[in-house]
């Protein structure tokens, strides 16, 4: 019965009328069975709750909330009686019929108040982790912990019931156990967490290492434009000269043409920004570029306002050039719907902190702002409210690093960078 | 006294403002004076340091070529010593770094200069109004603010701007909801609590500023703001809330069912 109890108010799924139905259908059965054949009763009863698997949809989780519980109930069950037991024999009662009942009841508390502080520290620790409780590997993982755990203690359990083991042998067995499962767990868990530090640490590498790629690649190609540029413009100043001698005025007339329509597009140099050369962090510099080219084509004014070098942010390189890739883009994407639509960035320089400003245009004042951030809201295309939830996602876990939102005048996103 | 000051180191630039203002000043009988016009950044904060203003009205160009000192961090340095000043920016439209300055010195206006003498002299005048009635408005008795700190830096907000505060994702993350802007900042509850008695703690994540609520659900114990913001009442909490509203006299309507 106990098991039962515990396993709801674990789980949260099981609290529902049909559990509770089945669960006292179920406890009336087995004290009637036990009452008749009471060997292999934890197993027995173990096998049956797991019947309650049907009533619940993560079925892992139930499988991980059910296994804690018996293991729980076994282990307290054995130990209640055995403190029990210590606690009339400290107190000075020896047991005889009258305090029989006594005894009982004590243990039973005991029990019970073990029960319940294995149910308290379960929600503690689902609550303080939620996502490994519902990551598929690690539920994985404790599930089978937790099958050989449960497995060798039923065994024990059912040994000493049926072959009349001393309950000292089985106390000093259940700790050795206890301690040989410990040690275990503490190896597995170093382990474990060891190796995806180094997977997790191997893709960040690959990240970075692909990131200078694209930015080199980037920064090659920019050259190559100007270069051409500069190739272009020559060519076509050397054959002005020839086309100035000549007397065919139609040849004139184009060729001023041609002059002067060139002349316009290779005034706007789309590669170069005011204040670009401040900033100094490579990845940081290679997206303003980038985003700063895409927005000056879409007809977008833009401005980079950056008063001293900007390096050493101390953020890391792959997750600033992300965040600042999302927001660039959403200032775009705002900025291409207006008439003459702006985008700026600034990078503000404090004694300890670095800000950088992401801002631009707006058509009208966003009313929530808290809105924004949330996935799935937003206020123009599908994109938007995702993209600001990413750059939550990426920019909250960073203790050094917080953000400000506004959305009255213009858009403004403040990401203020604390130096380490 | 509302005290003026011009810092401009274009002589004619210099001499016009102060004509717009000194005019503008006598034609509406303020009661403000053009303390300092000068083309020497220094000598003002040399003023400053002599006599202390609160609340003044500076107007300062952004670049003083030859001089130590640029728009900025004179700017930000008559911020120290005069927290609630008015300060307007008069400059070219190609020096303008208005993110930076925004920013860093939270200044009443920017005037560009390029948009012709006709434009600049309406947008002085205007910004003489704004900062003279602003100065009646309060008196000399300064705006309460609502300060937090990111970096060793001081952001000032005025209190009548706060919505409320609530704890963030991480531990010692906190997020400040303002009427117009969403600040995360490093900080706990229980500290925040305890230096602004104004604000009033309705549950064990929010803090909120009890006179801007607009409208309390007793039977589901959400309190909402005018933007639609919504905070949880704690049930403890809920008595003492509504108390101090009926006590204050403040316009709130109570949902009861």
């Amino acid at each position: 019965m106990l098991v039962f109890l515990l396993q709801i108010l674990m789980n949260r799924e099981l609290r529902q009328r049909r559990v509770y139905v089945t669960v006292t259908l179920m406890a009336v059965f087995l004290t009637a069975v036990y009452m008749w054949y009471d060997d292999y009763s934890d197993i027995l009863t173990f096998l049956i709750n797991m019947g309650l698997l049907a009533f619940v949809r993560h079925k892992r989780y139930f499988i991980v909330t059910s296994l804690t519980a018996t293991i729980a109930y076994v282990l307290f069950s054995f130990f209640g009686s055995y403190a029990t037991e210590s606690l009339f024999y400290w107190v000075g009662l020896s047991i005889n019929h009258w305090s029989g009942w006594l005894f009982e009841i004590v243990g039973e508390l005991i029990v019970t108040a073990c029960m319940l502080a294995v149910a308290i520290s379960f929600r503690l620790l689902q609550k303080r982790h939620p996502q490994q409780l519902n990551n598929d590997v690690t539920l994985n993982v404790v599930v089978s912990v937790l099958t050989v755990v449960t497995i060798a203690f039923l065994a024990i359990t059912a040994a000493a019931d049926n072959y009349r083991i001393g309950s000292g042998f089985v106390g000093i067995l259940m700790i050795i156990l206890v301690a040989v499962l410990m040690i275990n767990a503490g190896t597995f868990i170093y382990l474990f967490y060891s190796y995806t530090m180094r997977v997790q640490a191997h893709r960040q590498a690959l990240e970075r290492r692909q990131y200078d790629i694209y930015v080199d690649n980037l920064e090659r190609s920019y050259q190559n434009l100007r270069q051409f540029r500069h190739d272009y413009q020559n060519i076509l100043l050397s054959l002005s000269e020839y086309v100035e001698t000549s007397k065919d005025s139609e040849l004139k007339a184009y060729f001023k043409s041609v002059m002067d329509s060139s002349q316009q597009s290779l005034c706007r140099d789309f590669g170069h920004f005011d204040n670009l050369e401040q900033i100094k962090d490579k990845p940081l510099k290679a997206i303003i570029q980038d985003k700063f080219s895409v927005a000056r084509q879409a007809g977008i004014s833009v401005r980079l306002e950056a008063d001293a070098p900007v390096s050493g942010l101390a953020i890391d390189p792959v997750t600033l050039a992300r965040v600042s890739g999302i927001l660039l883009d959403n200032a775009i994407d705002a900025a291409k719907a207006q008439p003459d639509g702006q985008l700026a960035v600034a990078a503000i320089h404090y004694p300890q902190m670095v800000e950088l400003v992401f801002a631009n245009s707006l058509r009208q004042p966003v009313e929530r702002v808290d809105q924004l951030l949330v996935a799935g809201n937003t206020t123009k295309g599908t994109n938007h409210g995702q993209g600001l939830a990413t750059v939550r996602e990426l920019l909250d876990p960073l203790d050094n690093v917080t953000y400000e939102i506004s959305a009255r005048q213009r858009f403004e996103f403040v990401i203020s960078i604390e130096k380490g | 006294m509302l005290k003026t000051f011009v810092v401009e180191d274009n002589p004619e630039q210099l001499a016009t403002l102060r004509e717009i203002i000194a005019n503008h000043i006598m034609i509406n009988e303020f009661d403000m004076a053009l303390t300092l016009a000068t083309p020497r950044a220094q000598e003002l904060l040399d003023y400053l340091d002599g006599q202390p203003v609160q609340e003044g009205l500076y107007f300062l160009d952004i670049e003083y070529p030859e001089q130590e000192l640029n728009g900025l961090t004179l700017a930000s340095k008559i911020r120290e010593q005069d927290v609630n000043a008015k300060i307007v920016f008069v400059s070219t439209h190609a020096e303008m770094a208005f993110l930076t300055f925004e920013r860093r010195i939270e200044p009443l206006d920017f005037i560009v200069k390029d948009l012709g003498a006709a434009t600049v002299k309406e947008k002085v005048e205007t910004d003489i109004r704004v900062a003279y009635e602003r100065y009646t408005k309060q008196g000399v008795a300064s705006e309460a603010m609502f300060s937090y700190a990111k970096g060793g830096q001081l952001f000032n907000v005025p209190l009548a701007q706060v919505l409320f505060i609530e704890t963030g994702m991480s531990r010692n993350r906190l997020v400040l909801h303002l009427e117009e802007r969403l600040v995360q900042y490093n900080g706990k509850i229980s500290d925040e609590t305890t230096a602004h008695p104004e604000l009033f703690r309705v549950h064990k994540s929010f803090l909120v500023n009890p006179q801007k609520l607009v409208r309390i659900d007793k039977k589901h114990q959400l309190g909402y703001f005018a933007n639609g913001e919504t905070v949880d009442i704690a049930t403890r909490k809920m008595r003492d809330l509504v108390k101090l509203i009926q006590k204050s006299q403040w316009t709130v309507t109570f949902d009861e069912n």
